[in-house]
């Protein structure tokens, strides 16, 4: 999975920031990091958002990454059922959104 | 900084205002207000407005200076503030940093939003804009789905159940019935609850507040103005012993924690040692229950409930109006509405009748009130303590 990481403080990001908010170095290079994580947390959303590509019911999940980011995603409609603590892996990502799958 | 005093409230209800434009339904609240405080519209300094999303469902800005006009203030300093959900508790700590610090003796905060001449379609999409767009937004996320992350995350830690959140929803709607001002007051009972529409696991429909229309003012005063003016009022004053405002992170990676908003937790330290009060003096909160499990998990954060007990407490009635801690007494965002800007004014109008002993849902011998208002997935807070004379 591609992140930002600060080049000085190698403080992390999802998504890439003009300016490290730890050390407020203006270098972040996009660094590539396990897919894999920890599920934290995840709901069922019924009703999407006006305007939102992906018709309802799906999962969003929080997960922790292995490299101790914690992201916000969905979980593939091909997936296991979520469970907290369930080791996730991300799968694709679609429209700015990694798509995470449980491993069984 | 100097002492600050309410002076006078006001407020309209919340509900459906779909015959009156957004700036006469202000202009309605802060003239009872200033009616109550007997100060004179020349008198007043400066005026703050909390407001969220006047500009997507109404067409209109420039409400400050607006309302301002239709009231025929003096050109004074008059300014819209905007913190999401937490918009009327930051107009309200503006308003009383004017008066504390000396730049005026007499300030007018303001909330006001309309809602429920929206679709469905426009409301989510102006709410959505308090989140964060880059980092969660991408994920088809809602506002109910980031409490029911939260809840799953505090059942897993601390065995929230339905059962628990249910007891929020059934105190706050049954509160709200002694309200006139309330939108939604209603006895539920449990089954009712469980079997509403499913949102977005595991929140249900009763989970959920209203969408609102509303406005709320209050007048604020110096203590040289309450001492001239006290002998006219009809009613006490009440004093502000701590105005707080803290930011959190704006997105869901921001939090260590998903079941505590640290703009909360910081927020409630600050407010007491501003007041130099500890919770356990705390006779009643009005605080952000936007959702069943928000107020749960504020409660929490507010030290006012041990960690992991709010929902235990709710079952056990430890937070009803005669309970340990009195939370919600007027119903709440749940059953009084959440007219988004107006909310955090609301509270405030709530525990000042608390403080003067004039509420219609009173708690007995309130002598010290707490307000909180969160904005966005927790960038913004507001906590509020104040004070009782009687």
């Amino acid at each position: 999975m591609l992140i930002y990481q600060c080049e000085k403080c190698q403080q992390q990001y999802a998504k890439v920031v003009s300016v490290c908010a730890k050390c407020l170095c203006q270098k972040l290079i996009e660094t590539e990091v396990s897919d894999e994580g920890e599920l934290v947390t995840w709901t069922t959303i019924r009703r999407a958002p006006a305007g939102f590509s992906v018709n309802a019911p799906y999962d969003v999940v929080v997960v922790d990454l292995t490299c101790g980011l914690r992201v916000t995603g969905r979980l593939s409609q091909d997936s296991i059922p979520p469970s907290v603590y369930a080791s996730v892996q991300r799968i694709t990502t679609e429209e700015g959104s990694p798509i995470f799958s449980v491993i069984t | 900084m100097r002492e600050v005093y309410i002076a006078g409230v006001g407020s309209t209800t919340f509900g459906k205002h779909s015959e009156t434009s957004i700036e006469n339904l202000a202009v309605t609240a802060v003239v009872q207000a200033l009616l109550e405080s007997t100060v004179e519209r020349d008198e007043v300094g400066a005026l703050y407005l909390g407001n969220f999303i006047s500009g997507p469902l109404n067409g209109k800005e420039i409400l400050a200076g607006l309302v301002a006009d239709r009231i025929g203030f003096p050109p004074i300093p008059c300014t819209k503030v905007e913190g999401a959900c937490a918009s009327g508790g930051i107009a309200f700590r503006h308003a009383y940093l004017a008066v504390a610090s000396g730049q005026t003796d007499i300030a007018i905060a303001v909330g006001v939003e309309t809602m429920t001449h929206a679709s469905t379609k426009q409301t989510t999409v102006a709410l959505n804009c308090a989140m964060d767009n880059e980092n969660d937004g991408p994920s088809g996320l809602t506002f109910p789905g980031l409490f029911g992350l939260a809840w799953r995350s505090h059942e897993a830690r601390y065995g929230t159940s339905r059962s628990h959140v249910s007891a929020v929803v059934r105190k706050n709607k049954s509160n709200g019935l002694k309200n006139p001002l309330a939108q939604m007051g209603a006895i539920l009972s449990e089954p009712e609850i469980a079997a509403s529409l499913p949102i977005c696991d595991p929140i249900l429909l009763f989970d959920c507040c209203p969408t609102s229309d509303g406005a709320a003012a209050v007048v604020l005063v110096s203590k040289e103005v309450s001492k001239r003016i006290s002998q006219h009022l009809k009613h006490p004053l009440v004093e502000v012993l701590a105005s707080v405002q803290t930011r959190g992170s704006p997105n869901i990676g921001g939090h260590q924690d998903l079941v505590s908003f640290h703009a909360n937790v910081t927020a409630a330290a600050q407010a007491y040692e501003k007041a130099r009060v500890n919770p356990q003096n705390i006779d009643l909160v009005e605080l952000h229950d936007c959702f069943s499990i928000a107020e749960i998990i504020d409660s929490e954060d507010l030290g006012l409930v041990p960690r992991g007990q709010g929902g235990y407490w709710a079952i056990e009635g430890r937070t009803a109006l005669d309970g340990d801690i009195a939370i919600n007494p007027s119903g709440g965002l749940l059953a009084k509405g959440h007219p988004v800007g107006a909310t955090g004014i609301g509270q405030i109008y709530e525990v000042t009748l608390q403080l003067r002993h004039q509420h219609s849902n009173q708690v007995q011998q309130a002598r010290l009130g707490m307000t909180h208002n969160l904005g966005g997935a927790g960038v913004a807070c507001t906590v509020t303590i104040l004070r009782g004379n009687m």
